[in-house]
């Protein structure tokens, strides 16, 4: 038949790199988080033991999963959700909406607003891990970016500030 | 005190992506809906614009497969209908997507019908027997050259003429991209003929506030866009409003029943052969002054819709109608005077007198399917063709 083809849909490799890239680094800036800022401490206390999240790519990732261990440590768990229990995933729809959300282009509140999320799981879990992704991007990124990608900036004292960034770039990064 | 009324119905099962990206989530919602492998149709003028491209893109990364048929032309027939449906089951198709505007539409729908069953099912259709299947997932994603049904339940190819709510697709997708920069003449008709549907539903007497709401939509972005898209046309976001409008024209007009502008402008249009919403924006104020001068049918708030709420509330209530019919006349110069070769009246597209005598007579035989009173039809028409905007 004319006018008639069909296409195996292609791969973005860049994209995808880019955004394999911010989830291990969001979900090891998680766990340093949970280590040196007091409100992402308690909002992971407020979870039940051993709850661990998921935040990925529909349809075939990347993924990040972060999870409390026995002690009520929150440790990044990798990308391989094999062997995990999951009690809450989330799910961007898509690559392009994942790379709006990791270029700090929209906030997981204004993606989720958007649609561009799915959630399974319970809903108070799913809001608490919001709250503490909005806490992780104002410690990882400048002001200026920040304000984009969170609901809300928060008015925190400087020093402290600085010196939480300072130890969760060096836990991400470094493993410290 | 506002109130529902005592009884009334509204129908929309369709599913609306709007916006920035939206087109990246059709792999995800054809997973919602059981499909895997879906079949795109388009015409060969939007495939040329490289939409193939732009769709074969937002399926990136989602490991399917995509059928795309760029051969729709502007008035498919049953043969294509014949091909489509080997095309479709041979290559193990499970969803359609359709690309564009009417004909892309009609075809969507009519071979929804046949892959969901049998072919004999549209015959079977036609001849006004309910659809009782399910059927497979129908995709729409719609342009600026719209034939005012895209989102409805009715479809016509060649001599079928087919109306179920199960033809109204299930999803909709509006992305900028997709919304492409028409001609100016294809953008304002489409416009007026979303208008002509808008100024209808609010004046139906079965509307009700759902309608009503879909119709304020529609009117707020139609008259807060037109003219900047028409002046600017690279401006994405009025063309994604327009694309929007549509949509809730279109649904307000599905729930209610087609208006008499509408179905003269489609009539009168077809024959000769221009675009309904050209026809239906030379129609609507003679149709507005004679509801007007009928009196009990023509709303307080109408400008309310037309005009926005602040240039409605420092009008008086009587004057309401007036000034609606004031700013529809304005923008319709204003279309005018931005579109090359806009006609002035019915008369430069070639209708004559004793044509217009036909269209009253014949009634339902010439497209107009609703019943209206021939001395009001006769009214418009004169109207119509003796004034030139």
């Amino acid at each position: 038949m004319n006018n008639y083809k069909e296409i195996k849909s292609g791969t973005k490799p860049l994209k995808q790199a880019y955004v394999a890239l911010m989830l291990w680094f969001v979900g090891r800036a998680i766990e340093a988080a949970a280590r040196v800022d007091g409100v992402v401490k308690a909002e992971f206390d407020g979870l039940s033991p051993g709850f661990t999240f998921s935040l990925g790519v529909m349809p075939q990732g990347p993924t990040m999963i972060v999870g409390k261990d026995a002690q009520g440590l929150v440790k990044y768990r990798g990308w391989n959700r094999e062997g995990q229990k999951i009690d809450l995933q989330m799910k961007i729809k898509n690559l392009e909406g994942a790379v709006l959300m990791f270029t700090f282009q929209e906030s997981t509140a204004l993606a989720t607003a958007r649609n561009r999320l799915i959630v399974d799981g319970e809903v108070p879990a799913a809001c608490a891990i919001v709250r503490v992704l909005d806490i992780v991007e104002v410690y990882l990124l400048p002001k200026l970016i920040a304000k984009l990608a969170v609901k809300r900036y928060p008015d925190w004292p400087c020093g402290e500030k600085i010196l939480n960034r300072i130890r969760i770039y060096a836990g991400a990064v470094l493993g410290l | 005190m506002s109130q529902p009324q005592s009884a009334y119905a509204f129908y929309s099962p369709t599913k609306v992506l709007s916006g920035n990206k939206a087109l990246e989530n059709l792999p995800v919602e054809l997973d919602g809906m059981n499909a895997v492998k879906p079949l795109i149709l388009t015409t060969p003028g939007l495939s040329a614009r490289g939409m193939e491209k732009i769709m074969a893109a937002a399926f990136g990364d989602s490991n399917l497969t995509i059928g795309i048929f760029a051969g729709v032309p502007p008035q498919p027939d049953l043969r294509l209908i014949r091909e489509l449906y080997g095309l479709y089951r041979d290559n193990g198709y499970d969803a359609i997507i359709a690309l564009g505007g009417g004909p892309v539409m009609d075809t969507a729908k009519t071979l929804n019908i046949a892959v969901s069953g049998r072919p004999e099912d549209l015959e079977r259709l036609a001849d006004r027997d309910p659809l009782t299947k399910k059927l497979r997932p129908l995709a729409a994603i719609p342009t600026l050259d719209l034939s005012g049904y895209e989102m409805t339940r009715y479809a016509a190819l060649g001599p079928l003429s087919l109306n179920s709510p199960a033809l109204i697709p299930d999803l909709m997708i509006i992305d900028s991209r997709t919304v492409p920069e028409e001609e100016h003449k294809t953008m304002a008709a489409t416009a007026l003929m979303s208008m002509t549907q808008v100024v209808e539903a609010c004046l139906h007497p079965a509307r009700n506030l759902l309608t009503d709401a879909y119709a304020y939509g529609a009117a707020r972005f139609i008259m807060e866009n037109i003219l900047n898209v028409l002046r600017h046309p690279s401006d994405r976001k009025g063309r994604l409003a327009l694309a929007n409008a549509a949509f809730f024209a279109q649904t307000s007009f599905d729930n209610l029943a087609p208006g008499m502008v509408f179905e003269l402008g489609v009539a009168i249009a077809r024959s000769c052969q221009t675009k309904p919403g050209l026809v239906m924006g030379l129609l609507l104020p003679h149709f507005l002054l004679l509801e007007m001068r009928k009196g009990a049918s023509t709303r307080k708030d109408l400008y309310l819709f037309i005009g926005g709420p602040e240039a409605f509330a420092g009008t008086m209530a009587a004057a309401s109608p007036r000034k609606a019919l004031d700013r529809i006349v304005e923008t319709l110069l204003e279309l005018q005077s931005l579109v090359p070769d806009f006609p002035r009246s019915i008369r430069d597209l070639g209708i004559k007198k004793e044509d217009m005598e036909g269209l009253v007579a014949q009634g339902p035989a010439a497209g107009v399917r609703g019943e209206y009173d021939p001395q009001d039809i006769r009214n418009i028409l004169e109207k119509a063709w003796e004034t030139r905007f």
